[in-house]
């Protein structure tokens, strides 16, 4: 996970310029996110279980991973991020955007992390591609999740020799953000059956599946409102030497 | 599913303790239990032991079980035992002399604590330690209170 998170802020730092976000300030945000969801989380993990802390002040301040309250340090970490944000008047959207490899390279490291544990694992299979786990031979969604989130990557930021082929020249601000979101959100509609933990709702709906339609519903609708915003023709107004005005 | 794993059942044993007395894990069902694989010669595992034992004299009474498993094929009975009479440990520990139940769970990092609900499903796998008087407390608590 550290190193998902060091591979993603240098990809996030590099390509943030070509967004008009100062890649200090990128790395200053990912760094800020990180610290304060770890000190939200172990924070969480204190108040939830308060009583037994009163005995011990001293357990707050231990390096053990295990009193982390996962929910708590998100919470923390984002809410961080955002105000660090509206303190410096990032740009919400070009901001976004320029953390899409951040993203990307977490998830990606996630599924590594998944795997490397035996979690997040996958329905049993007789596929040949199929990974013996507890007993039994498996899909491995998380291998699954990984190439997804790849593939989302590759759309985004693809180059062909020199050339840059991707998503990655599109100048409207929340185009990259928006279709990766929009890609693995697909993903996780298209993966979700094969994995063992996904529940079913009323025997014919997966919660999963349903967030994920959700999300690419509004990814759709934001790019469709973006996009049309962008292809609006300006109206600028021009004094003609009469001092009547014109209309383009 | 049994798996050595967060949200699986705990894989059953049975092992003997050090006077001979046999000991299945199953017999706990209905009870919280505290799984901790542990050496005399692991520093960790010796530092956290007195706070094993506190949270078990602390929570006894409300129906937790912790239990000890030495990994004897890795350690000496005999050195256990003077370990767990210099300690003061009270709570049950039984011997794994081929370390097939360390196997079982994957225990390969000692220590290594299971936190195991009155369900019998793992809920909780701390690898490392020594673990805290507070996080055995906090999660000695959660499957207390899981259970009722």
């Amino acid at each position: 996970m550290l190193i998902g998170f060091w591979a993603g802020s240098v990809a996030a730092e590099k390509r943030s310029a070509s967004f008009g976000v100062n890649p200090v300030h990128i790395s200053n945000l990912l760094w800020l996110g990180l610290i304060a969801g770890l000190v939200g989380a172990r924070l969480t993990y204190v108040i939830v279980n308060f009583p037994v802390f009163l005995k011990d002040l001293l357990g707050i301040i231990s390096f053990r991973p295990g009193m982390l309250d996962f929910e708590g340090g998100a919470v923390c970490g984002v809410l961080a991020g955002l105000v660090y944000g509206q303190k410096i008047r990032l740009a919400f959207l070009p901001t976004l955007d320029a953390l899409t490899p951040a993203l990307a390279a977490l998830a990606i490291a996630t599924g590594f992390a998944c795997l490397a544990v035996g979690e997040c694992y996958g329905i049993p299979t007789t596929q040949p591609w199929g990974i013996l786990l507890w007993g039994e031979l498996r899909h491995p969604t998380q291998v699954y999740l990984i190439l997804a989130t790849v593939a989302a990557a590759g759309v985004l930021f693809a180059r062909k020799g020199n050339r840059i082929v991707g998503l990655w020249q599109a100048d409207i601000a929340g185009v990259h953000i928006l279709v990766f979101m929009f890609l693995v959100a697909l993903a996780w509609i298209i993966i979700d059956p094969f994995r063992a933990s996904s529940t079913m709702l009323a025997g014919v709906f997966r919660p999963v599946q349903i967030l994920a339609w959700v999300v690419q519903a509004v990814c759709l609708a934001l790019l469709f409102r973006l996009t049309k915003k962008a292809s609006i023709p300006t109206l600028e107004l021009e004094s003609s030497p009469s001092g009547q005005s014109n209309r383009e | 599913m049994e798996a050595p794993r967060q949200g699986s059942m705990a894989p059953g044993f049975s092992l003997k303790t050090l006077d001979g007395e046999v000991i299945q894990l199953e017999d706990f069902r209905g009870k919280p239990v505290i799984l901790n694989f542990w050496a005399s010669w692991c520093p960790p595992c010796r530092v956290e032991m007195p706070a094993l034992q506190a949270v078990s004299d602390t929570y006894i009474d409300q129906g937790l079980v912790v239990l000890g498993v030495n990994v004897t094929n890795l350690d000496n009975p005999a050195e256990a035992s003077r370990f767990l009479d210099e300690a003061g440990v009270t709570f049950a520990n039984v011997l794994d002399p081929d370390g097939s139940v360390s196997r079982l769970y994957q225990a390969r990092a000692l220590p290594t604590t299971f936190f195991i609900g009155p369900d019998g499903v793992i809920k909780k796998v701390v690898i490392g330690g020594p673990l805290e008087r507070p996080l055995l407390e906090a999660e000695a608590l959660n499957l207390i209170d899981g259970g009722n």
